[in-house]
């Protein structure tokens, strides 16, 4: 039992509010002291699969095990997890300390256990000096490292955190990344982080579970997912990608526009002949100013924009019928203006197949969806 | 910019009119109680033998007493009844909200003569203890106050965050204690304005209190308003200033609490404006 204490387990798990299915036949393993990422777009059921673990609402169908206990019915009071919420939800009558203190108080820890467990959780997150102010005199920061001293000093086994940074600034943001990952792999709780910035869960995860319409479409680390994106969508949703529609060949794909896309290893799920997509990465295209000579792999057309990022170029072809777009580093990187005619080609290795289901998901490019069939 | 001047100080100018409307005829009732004349619609001189005559009129200080008594019974009766439905409505709503919203705003709509006359022949009806004592004149008042606590307590409770609740039980509070010590505390301005409110308009009712009144039990107004030949004395004055002097003190009470718990200034002018 206690090698489980911060493992999560959902079952099958099904929410609905009305007739509206929020969350959908739900499977997610979440493995004691890992930091677990759910990343989707809106609406696609995040809040909810936290309220479920955190006891608010209580799921329809299926299970939830929570460090190997099952939680039917198990009130949110009772149950050995604390949330960050969104928007902090500080007690705006008590002082920070107040705010910090409440769970111990609520389980009866000895008074001098409890200041001397408050100052360590204000001391983790540096607003020791700030014990006595209300939550309205503070700033959004600082109310945000509240929130989390609040949760942590409890020691829970599972710490539940929706869009904990989602309200604050740019650079606050990336500094209050590194440090609660930081502080999660000090503390070794487990974290169930809900964002819907694909960004932060990169960098900040040990593993990511990819939700789209109440399911969990991929759920794997970082790498995985960027690398073997399980689905289209996947593959559109983590970084950004190039969609081609066309048919599945015995090699890869033969797209509709007439690019032939050959791939080091086809996706065998998808039978020759069905309809299928090809995906290729901004940063995995070529660009050379000659014809290459070759006839797969490669895409003619000429050059729309040019984009500086820092370090990278963003090019926009335009080719016959869509956009293609290009991210070369500065460095070596081919100088082509508007209206060069330009090739784009690609490795092999590079070119993703998928099934065509998720066609309307991904091909948000005007031009592809312009296309006749 | 000088016709921004001209337009600001001729708003100051304004707004000054507006204070000496308003409070005119205050002062002039506090003034008027220092007269020593027989009645306040005539000034001789400076006096404050009324203050003292105040103290012997017993018809005058029992009929404060009985406001009192009622104010005090009426305002806890209506606050123990308007939080909790203000709190259901604002917590619980369902297919019942409308048609109790419905009714309260019929409480604080009908004109009082009619709430007065037909409250009259219910109690007429039920006799007893409805025709004796100041039982009547506390139910009476403790409808309407009831009614506006409601309405005040229900719109602080719909602007609090529900989170806040959840927040508690996350922190693993039972839904009883997070009531008392998240909840409550946070409506707790809006019981208290309620509260405020409760007690000055039981203080100030003439009409459905006169038509309730039993034989001889008098409210302070309704001996003010029945004074004979309307004839009124400074020392009726005097005890108007006592009563404005403790509203005052009152209010200055209650915005300390609220201050003590955590309300800005603003939060606390719009708790007592009803917002
Ligand atoms: N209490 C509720 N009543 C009715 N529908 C709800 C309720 N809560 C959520 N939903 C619906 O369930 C779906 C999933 O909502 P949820 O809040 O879990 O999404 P999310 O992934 O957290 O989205 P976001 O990124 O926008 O926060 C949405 O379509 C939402 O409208
Ligand atoms: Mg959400």
């Amino acid at each position: 039992m206690s090698q489980d204490r911060g493992s999560v387990e959902l079952v099958d798990v099904t929410k609905r509010f009305g007739s509206m299915v929020a969350v959908d036949t739900l499977n997610l393993d979440v493995h004691a002291g890992e930091f677990l990422s759910l990343l989707g777009p809106s609406g696609c059921g995040k809040t909810t699969t936290l309220r479920m673990l955190a006891g608010f609402e209580q799921p329809d169908e299926g299970f939830i095990r929570i460090s190997g206990e099952f939680v039917q019915g198990v009130p949110a009071y009772k149950r050995d997890v604390n949330t960050v919420f969104q928007q902090y939800a500080l007690f705006p009558h008590m002082t920070v300390a107040e705010n910090v203190a409440y769970g111990l108080r609520q389980r009866h820890v000895s008074k001098s256990d409890i200041a001397a467990r408050v100052t360590e959780a204000l001391d983790m997150v540096k607003m020791r000096p700030l014990a006595d102010r209300k939550p309205r005199q503070m700033s959004g920061g600082q109310q945000q490292r509240v929130a989390l001293a609040r949760a942590l000093v409890n020691r829970p086994s599972v710490l539940l955190l929706d869009e904990p940074l989602g309200a604050l600034d740019r650079k606050l943001r990336e500094e209050m990344q590194i440090e609660l990952k930081l502080l999660q792999s000090q503390l070794g709780i487990t974290f169930v982080f809900v964002t819907h910035d694909q960004e932060e869960a990169m960098g900040m995860s040990d593993r990511i579970a990819i939700m789209l319409d109440g399911h969990v479409e991929q759920l794997a680390d970082p790498e995985t997912v960027y690398e073997h994106p399980s689905s289209a969508f996947v593959a559109g949703f983590i970084g950004r990608n190039n969609f081609w529609k066309g048919v599945s060949t015995a090699q890869g794909v033969h797209a509709d526009d007439g690019t032939e896309f050959v791939a080091s290893n086809p996706e065998e799920k998808v039978a020759p002949g069905q309809p299928a997509l090809a995906a290729i990465r901004p940063e995995c295209i070529h660009l050379s100013s000659t014809d290459p000579g070759h006839v797969i792999n490669v895409i003619e057309g000429a050059v729309a924009g040019v984009s500086h990022y820092g370090d990278v170029l963003q090019y926009v072809v335009r080719t016959a019928d869509r956009d293609v777009l290009a991210l070369l580093p500065r460095q070596g990187a081919v100088r082509l203006a508007p209206g060069d005619p330009v090739w784009c080609h690609w490795q092999a290795s590079e070119v993703y197949q998928f099934s065509a289901e998720q066609a309307d998901l991904v091909l948000q490019d005007p031009a592809a969806e312009a296309q006749p069939g | 910019m000088k016709r921004y001047f001209t337009v600001s100080s001729a708003l100051g100018v304004w707004t000054g009119a507006v204070i000496v409307f308003l409070f005119t005829p205050i002062a002039f009732l506090v003034a008027m109680s220092f007269n020593d004349y027989k009645s306040i619609f005539k000034w001789t001189h400076f006096s404050t033998r009324w203050w003292g005559h105040m103290m012997q009129n017993t018809s005058l200080t029992s009929s404060v007493r009985v406001s009192l008594e009622v104010a005090f019974v009426s305002t806890a009766l209506a606050l123990i009844l308007g939080t909790f439905a203000g709190l259901a409505l604002a917590k619980r709503p369902g297919k019942w909200t409308a048609g109790f919203v419905g009714i309260i705003l019929l409480i604080l709509v009908t004109p009082e003569i009619v709430d007065g006359a037909g409250q009259l022949s219910w109690f007429v009806l039920l006799g007893g203890p409805f025709r004796t004592g100041l039982t009547p004149i506390v139910l009476v008042h403790t409808v309407f106050s009831s009614a506006v606590v409601t309405l005040i307590v229900r719109a602080r409770v719909a602007g609090l965050d529900e989170r806040l609740e959840e927040a508690a039980a996350d922190l693993f509070a039972t839904p009883r204690r997070a009531f008392f010590e998240v909840t409550l505390p946070l409506v707790m301005p809006a019981v208290l304005a309620g509260g405020m409110l409760a007690f000055t308009l039981s203080l100030d009712n003439v009409v459905s209190t006169s038509f309730v009144s039993p034989a001889g039990v008098t409210t302070f107004p309704n001996y003010v308003f029945g004074l004979s030949g309307g004839i009124i004395r400074p020392e009726v004055a005097a005890m108007a200033t006592l009563f404005i002097a403790s509203t005052l003190a009152a209010v200055g009470l209650v915005a300390l609490a609220l201050r003590r718990g955590g309300q800005s200034g603003t939060e606390i002018a719009a708790t007592f404006t009803g917002n």
